[in-house]
């Protein structure tokens, strides 16, 4: 059994790394989203940057939009995820075992993999176009559908997808393989059909688990960069490229206003989070966070 | 209604669990099946619960073709994100019963069980005990003629063990349940049951009520598995036995070679009877109770016998008797 004093010792490489880059960070940009940034020889602390952001109207609709397209995506990939990961463990043969290890390969592809996969397939100068162009399916390039750079965002929408469900899938398979078929088969004893069985006994059981994935997958939807700046469209822009727009711009004076930006986008990436966990402790399910 | 388990047989993986079952359980009463682990009991009940389809034979009962019991797991299997009222009334909620007769069977089940005040616990809250009778509610709310029960008293310790067995007698007869139950604890099935079926390497051995399988075993597997007995190795000679440790009549099948089954209790006795059987120096005894294990030396060879306490005595010789003429397998 470890002492206190050893836990302590232990953990403290990754205490002094999480306080010198993070908290650190944090701090300093907490104190220069407040107006103090000596450099431009301001020193007054106000909550004005805070004041304008929540006056920015462009501010605010693209908040709101990268928050929707945010919590849309993961749902999507949470829901995809728990279909194909209830259905791999239900078929446990060698085919569903084969697919399901295909499965995991795109969590370890980066994100600018399929980026540039997508590019290359589903620009309207792809692969797939030509391919349609070659077979007589289309007349021209400009027939096949926008869906890179388009304003509803499928490029994006299909990126989350492509990485986010297999991270889903297995996380869920774990617990699914962990809970087993112990409580199905005594829902179907007692009468439940297939469907009551998933929807009553599954379900909650996996919910924390499932509620955990979308938590990181909205973190990861709502603060990512490189995706919507490759595959986004520019009259519908996404937060983080908008906030990092302003950073690159050179304006040394917009600085604090940037950062009143980016801790308003973790702020509401952690509030997120929290009504996530809430949710799903009031959930069926959420009593004792799943399978014990 | 009277149950019937017809030629049943489970073939898995080109592996027999189960070969040729052939059971007739009648209702109102308790059928204990005792095998070791990998016997087939776990699959048996799943087939009667309908959990898995026999590969060869049928369940049925007198007035139903298509018999299903509702089981008590060995594990309880409560469901973890349910309270004990949600457990209980599960099987009643997916049946779309009224939410009024829930609530009125649900209490009436509660009350029965002695979990009334347990209703809103989640199941980690609970003791294995309380954890078993909302596991016993759960399926008795669903009014069942069959109830299945694997293994039900295994992980519970020795006081709560009998507790319960004599609980679920209560209730067997309080709702003329017909029941089902599997284990691998001997005092388990003759307590609760007076109809037992040796289950051993999916084949029924032997039905007999406890005294006679006790006393009586059909097969040297049977006496092996049952153990507390002695096997005696000998020859016989026109059904008589030749060993170091008795030599005389015997009932038996064999004609060369055989084993002399004298299990601890029943057969051997310290008061004389009309069958003498071997004399023997007590060695050591161990109380437990009623009776006493002695250890006793005859020719060279050690035998158990469970004795009255202080009818013998260490170090000295007695001469025992049988209370009927021995089996030989």
């Amino acid at each position: 059994m470890l002492t206190k004093k050893k836990l302590v010792l232990l953990l403290s490489p990754f205490y002094l790394f999480f306080i010198l880059f993070f908290v650190s960070a944090i701090i300093r940009s907490f104190i220069t989203s407040l107006g103090y940034y000596p450099i431009l020889d301001q020193t007054k602390i106000s909550l004005n940057n805070y004041l304008d952001v929540f006056h920015d109207k462009m501010f605010l609709t693209i908040c709101l939009r990268t928050m929707v397209f945010a919590i849309i995506s993961a749902l999507f990939a949470c829901a995809l995820g728990l279909i194909i990961a209830n259905y791999f463990n239900q078929k446990n043969s060698r085919v569903s075992g084969f697919f399901y290890k295909v499965s995991q390969l795109p969590v370890m592809l980066p994100h600018i993999f399929i980026v540039l996969a997508l590019l290359q397939l589903l620009s309207q100068t792809g692969l797939i176009p030509s391919l349609l162009v070659h077979l007589g399916l289309i007349k021209s390039y400009s027939d096949f559908p926008l869906i890179l750079n388009d304003q509803k965002q499928i490029g994006i929408f299909l990126t989350y997808l492509w990485k986010e469900t297999p991270y889903v899938i297995v996380t869920l398979i774990l617990v699914l393989r962990q809970i087993g078929s112990k409580y199905q088969a005594v829902s179907l004893n007692l009468g439940a059909s297939k469907w009551q069985t998933f929807w009553h006994v599954t379900l909650p059981l996996v919910q924390p688990a499932l509620v955990n994935a979308f938590i990181i997958n909205f973190s990861f939807n709502f603060g990512s960069y490189e995706v919507p700046f490759l595959l986004g469209n520019q009259q519908k822009e996404l937060l983080p490229v908008y906030v990092y727009d302003l950073y690159v711009q050179g304006d040394i004076t917009q600085i604090p206003h940037v950062m009143s930006l980016n801790l308003v986008l973790s702020l509401a990436s952690i509030i997120i989070a929290a009504v996530a966990i809430l949710i799903s402790r009031k959930l069926p399910g959420g009593h004792n966070g799943g399978v014990r | 209604m009277t149950y019937y388990l017809k030629n049943l047989s489970q073939v898995k993986s080109k592996q027999k669990i189960l070969d040729n079952i052939n059971l007739e359980i009648p209702e109102d009463s308790i059928f204990a099946i005792l095998g070791p682990s990998g016997s087939g009991k776990t699959t048996l009940l799943n087939i009667l619960a309908q959990l898995d389809q026999p590969s060869s034979g049928e369940f049925i009962a007198d007035d139903d073709n298509d018999p299903k019991g509702i089981m008590v797991f060995q594990d309880y299997r409560l469901f973890p994100h349910m309270t004990v009222f949600q457990n209980v009334t599960f099987g009643l909620r997916m049946n779309k019963v009224n939410k009024k007769e829930i609530k009125k069977r649900a209490q009436e089940i509660l009350e029965v069980t002695n979990i009334s005040e347990l209703s809103k616990r989640y199941p980690d809250e609970l003791s294995g005990g309380q954890q078993q009778r909302v596991a016993l509610a759960r399926a008795l709310i669903l009014n069942p003629k069959l109830l299945l029960m694997d293994e039900p008293f295994s992980s519970l310790d020795e006081g709560l063990r009998k507790e319960m067995l004599n609980f679920v007698k209560q209730l067997q007869q309080k709702f003329h349940l017909t029941i089902i139950f599997v284990t691998h604890y001997k005092t388990e099935a003759y307590l609760l049951s007076n109809r037992v079926g040796i289950l051993l390497d999916g084949v029924i051995k032997q039905v007999d009520s406890p005294r006679d399988l006790e006393q009586s075993p059909n097969s040297i597997e049977v006496a092996k598995f049952l153990g507390q007995s002695n096997l005696i190795s000998g020859e016989i000679d026109n059904d008589r036995f030749q060993s170091n440790v008795y030599s005389g009549p015997v009932e038996t099948e064999q004609t060369e070679q055989g084993q002399l089954y004298l299990p601890y209790s029943g057969l051997v006795k310290i008061d004389e009877t009309s069958y003498p059987a071997f004399v023997g120096k007590v060695l050591n005894k161990a109380w437990f109770g009623e009776n006493e294990q002695v250890i006793i030396e005859v020719n060279g060879e050690t035998i158990f016998l469970n004795l009255p306490t202080d009818s013998v005595e260490v170090d000295h010789n007695y001469p025992f008797y049988f209370k009927k003429i021995p089996k030989v397998f």
